[in-house]
């Protein structure tokens, strides 16, 4: 009888700490999280495996929501670190107008001091990469007409080249984004040479270029996107600095790195060893060949020799 | 003689889809769309035995409605469908040998179609075959055994599809408990919430269209925007009351996904359990009344059990609605297998989209029926 | 045993009942009977109190009902309704075994009672015992009614319009089922009906009412040959006075005992209209009676018929 009860309290305890993973938070672990994307995970992933090796217990929010869930969620102590972009500082501190995030290093150190101070949350070394909005030519296309850079691809647009861009609809209207490429380089695209995908996100958009879609031959991308080198694309190169950067840092509320100080240069060199040809090479991993993040993050850092 | 348009609507249905619809798909990558292959060409290498239970399925509409006759379809069905996916799985292991690693070999439009026409057939005739309720649930689940066994042999490992499950075998895992988990624990506040809820409405007219309102109003407001409106209330209470945040109660995660899908399931649980009530022969009631029961006695001896199969019916809807709505917990940081299947849109994968989706269809139909029995259990006598 | 003084029930601003008054002496056989919106039945549910009076006493034993529990007063009372009501999930011998079980008998004691009533009703020869009401037929569904009323040995049973949904033969039969158990059990009932066939047929006394007032009440033969007025008049029927009568009379009242009349004898208990059509067919004006047994008991004279 009392055997049997125990054992009912005991299945009650387990299902509710199933329920509250947090319940049996002694040591208090750290609570990574990530944004749903393949480069969140990837990066999310690397945090997990670096702090685990290294003795440090987490929690795994992997793929917690995006922006507006992940972002909130940090501020209010729901989670205690994930990777974010430097030039998502622009929207969190309303400075979208600013020229200062379209400098690598000046946005970083701009955000980290502005979060720092206002919310205790403190960016670690980014990568030495930049995933922001890019124009992509499929590879033919490119060599074709010879372009390597915007200033290429503004001349070969206004030469009566036959462009012919898939983007969401975000890409095509929001004025930091096309509009803004269209006013640095001194080109404008019909509305006939635009294909909007709506929702479009840029694996649907480089496909499209690639596969030639509706005569789709240029894609709306991230500068670190996978899919672009395997699927045959060309990054357009930005030479005047039109978007804001968007590099990948770690960031981690101030209690906690004070908590486990060792977080700060474990990450580090892992960080500054992803350029954007690494990152769009693993994220290709994931997102053209699907293997697993946890699998391709971990392969990288015993590669690296970060693991062991 | 032509005796059921039924059945040769559904196989002339099979064989407009396996004719003009590609069998399968193969594609160099995971991103590009492949090249289709049609159902003619899978059948070239080694497929030709599923002719067979072909042949009886597409005469199916000619034979006499007799029990012999029905069986055989029954079990050519069973075969065939098997087959076609032992086939799809064959053709997918032949082209990995010549392709690169990286390609991809994907369950196309006409398997599909070909797969639900059949299914379609089985269901029919199981139908015909006017079983029990509990033997329609053994001989659905004797009909998805060999789809199963090949499944669980790995014969389709060339799958696209069981090639993503492999890439994330713990993550599906995972996921597909952590999905019946929020189901179960949605449950738990709408039965204490709906019951109570549907009660009042049903005995205080005044109290009826009130609450079906506002609950028809909570129903209105999409998912994001209710998590939106949870978030900040829940992490205030979790900064004030610590011990909350400590047990998992906060602005992301579970708490606001229970709390939201409850919000949602209490509509179809409160609007049965009054309806239930209402069903309840008023004659029965004045029976009741008049040979001195009280409420209570009136409830529990009488009420409850003549409400019963209506309730029952109210939360199957309600769980398989709430199966449903779960996905959409992925995107609030509470996983399940709307994460899987969030993840397979972002990254443009149909196959990953598939296998968060699959098994969420397989749940709601497997509850359905085993709600359904349950249903036609408490109805037994109750007519 | 049921006294009403002056007792009314409004509803909606109208008197469905109006200062109501009459009695009911134990053992009698008492019948509420008239048009629709006459109140016969609100009358009958002011008994056990389904429905409250708004003015006046109604005395149960001497007793005003509204000083009893409710539950009390009504397990003192057997309650049958038209459709039955039976519990459709309960079998019948669970359905008759409801009021005893209210009142938490024995096991033993509830078996044995519903043994006997399932024998009084005739269900166990037709091997209702174990069905569910479904399964049975509408005479047999009445007939569990009228047993599970009895099943606690109530006081009085209340009846209303029990057989009003039957077709005319199973009415027939259950009358004279319910005649039966009324001469058996002595029982005291208040029956309403809006049948005067069946009043005349069953009543020890028929209270008539109209718009919620008593307009008369008296015995059978009282109605039939003394009626107040002209509403009683036509209710009763003016179009065929004598044969009702002969409806309401058994053969067993006019009987000469002893003679003997050839050809087959008609039964003690048929009626006088059942004799009367016996001889007009017969072609003769006398008829041999015989006991329940078949044996002759007497002759019965088409002159005895006449007789007053």
């Amino acid at each position: 009888m009392t055997g049997d009860l125990t054992r009912r309290n005991l299945a009650f305890a387990t299902a509710l700490m199933a329920l509250a993973p947090n319940l049996a938070r002694a040591a208090a672990p750290v609570r990574v999280a990530c944004k749903p994307d393949t480069e969140g995970r990837l990066l999310g992933d690397m945090i997990i495996a670096m702090l685990n090796a290294n003795g440090i217990a987490t929690v795994n929010r992997l793929g917690l929501g995006g922006t507006k869930i992940i972002r909130p969620a940090i501020l209010s102590v729901e989670s205690d670190m994930y990777p974010e972009y430097t030039g998502n500082g622009a929207f969190f501190f309303h400075l979208e107008s600013d020229p200062i995030w379209k400098n690598a290093q000046q946005g970083y150190q701009k955000v980290k001091a502005l979060d720092a101070e206002k919310n205790q949350i403190i960016w670690l070394q980014p990568a030495a990469a930049d995933n922001t909005w890019a124009i992509a030519v499929r590879k033919d296309v490119a060599d074709q007409h010879h372009l390597k850079t915007l200033e290429d691809f503004a001349g070969w647009v206004n030469g009566g080249g036959g462009t012919k861009i898939a983007a969401s609809a975000e890409f095509v209207e929001s004025p930091a984004a096309l509009p803004a490429f269209e006013k640095a380089y001194g080109f404008k695209l019909k509305g006939s040479q635009i294909l909007t995908l709506a929702g479009g996100n840029t694996a649907a958009t480089i496909r499209a270029a690639a596969e030639g879609t509706s005569g789709v031959n240029t894609a709306m991308a991230y500068g670190t996107d996978g899919a672009l080198a395997l699927l045959g694309m060309v990054v357009l190169q930005d030479d005047k600095h039109v978007q804001m950067v968007y590099a990948p840092a770690p960031v981690i509320r101030e209690a906690v790195l004070q908590a486990n100080p060792r977080i700060k240069d474990l990450l580090a060199p892992v960080f500054a060893s992803l350029d954007t040809m690494t990152l769009r090479r693993l994220n290709a991993d994931i997102a053209v060949k699907g293997e697993d993040s946890k699998q391709v993050a971990e392969t990288y850092l015993k590669q690296k020799g970060f693991l062991k | 003689m032509l005796r059921d348009r039924v059945l040769l609507l559904l196989a002339a249905g099979g064989v407009a889809g396996a004719a003009a619809l590609p069998f399968v798909a193969h594609a160099p990558n995971r991103l590009l769309s492949g090249v289709p292959v049609a159902f003619g060409a899978v059948l070239a290498d080694g497929g030709l035995l599923i002719l067979g239970p072909a042949a009886v399925l597409l005469v199916a509409a000619w034979l006499p409605a007799r029990r012999p006759y029905q069986l055989l379809v029954v079990g050519a069905a069973v075969v065939f469908m098997a087959g076609i996916v032992w086939l799809a799985g064959a053709h997918a292991a032949l082209l990995a040998r010549t392709g690169s690693p990286i390609a991809r070999t994907s369950l196309a439009s006409g398997f599909w179609v070909v797969l639900l026409a059949a299914a379609l057939m089985l269901a029919e005739m199981l139908h015909r075959l006017a079983l029990s309720p509990a033997a329609r649930i053994v001989a659905g689940l004797g009909a998805a055994l060999p789809i199963v066994a090949l499944v669980v042999s790995g014969a389709l490992g060339h799958l696209s599809l069981l090639q993503e499950y492999a890439n994330r075998r713990d993550v599906f895992e995972e996921a597909l408990l952590r999905h019946i988990e929020i189901v179960l624990a949605t449950m738990l506040p709408t039965l204490a919430l709906g019951v109570p809820l549907g009660m009042l409405a049903q005995r205080r007219a005044a109290w009826r269209a009130p609450v079906f309102s506002v609950l028809n109003v909570v129903q209105t407001i999409p998912s994001i925007a209710l998590f939106g409106l949870l978030l900040e209330p829940l992490a205030d209470l979790a900064r004030a009351v610590p011990a909350l945040g400590r047990i998992g109660i906060g602005g992301i995660g579970l708490a606001p996904t229970i709390i939201a899908l409850t919000l949602y399931s209490l509509l179809p649980l409160a609007r049965n359990v009054t309806a239930a009530l209402d069903d309840v022969p008023a004659d029965v009631l004045e029976a009741a009344r008049g040979m001195g029961m009280t409420s209570g006695q009136i409830l529990w001896r009488v009420e409850l059990w003549l409400a019963l199969p209506i309730f029952l019916s109210g939360l199957r809807i309600t769980i398989v609605q709430a199966i449903g709505l779960t996905v959409v917990a992925a995107l609030i940081g509470a996983g399940g297998l709307g994460a899987i299947m969030f993840q397979g849109l972002f990254a443009n994968a149909l196959d990953l989209v598939m296998l968060g989706v699959l098994p969420v269809v397989l749940m709601a139909v497997a509850v359905d029926a085993g709600m359904k029995l349950l249903v036609s259990l408490a109805a037994r006598h109750a007519a | 045993m049921i006294s009403f003084d002056s007792v009314s029930k409004n509803f909606g601003g109208a008197n469905v009942v109006d200062r109501l008054s009459f009695t009911v002496e134990a053992g009698e056989f008492a019948v509420l009977i008239g048009p629709s919106g006459s109140g016969k039945s609100t009358t009958l549910k002011m008994i056990n109190r389904l429905i409250d009076r708004d003015a006046g006493v109604i005395r149960f034993d001497g007793q005003d009902v509204q000083a009893v529990a409710v539950e009390a007063l009504r397990r003192r009372m057997g309650y049958v309704i038209q459709s039955g009501g039976l519990f459709p999930n309960w079998t019948v011998e669970r359905n008759i075994a409801a009021v005893p079980s209210l009142l938490r008998w024995s096991r033993a004691r509830i078996a044995e009672r519903v043994e006997a009533l399932l024998h009084l009703l005739r269900l166990d020869e037709e091997g209702c015992r174990g069905r569910y009401p479904h399964q049975l037929s509408g005479g047999q569904q009445q007939r569990v009614g009228v047993a599970r009323a009895l099943a606690a040995d109530p006081d009085v049973l209340l009846m209303d319009e029990p057989f009003g949904a039957l077709d005319p033969i199973t009415r027939e039969a259950l009358q004279v089922e319910i005649a039966r158990i009324h001469a058996e059990t002595g029982k005291t009932i208040v029956f309403v009906t809006h049948d005067m066939q069946e009043a005349l047929k069953l009543a020890s006394r028929i209270v008539i009412l109209d718009h919620g007032r008593l307009v008369q009440v008296g015995t059978p033969i009282e109605l039939l040959t003394a009626p107040a007025n002209d509403f009683v008049r036509e209710f009763v029927g003016q179009d065929d006075p004598g044969g009702r009568l002969l409806a309401i009379e058994t053969v067993a009242q006019r009987v000469r005992a002893g003679e003997v009349a050839p050809g087959p004898p008609i039964a003690a208990s048929a009626t006088l209209r059942q004799a009367l059509s016996a001889m007009i067919v017969r072609h003769e004006d006398r008829i041999g009676v015989a006991d329940p047994a078949g044996r002759p008991i007497g002759t019965l004279y088409l002159a005895d018929i006449v007789r007053r």
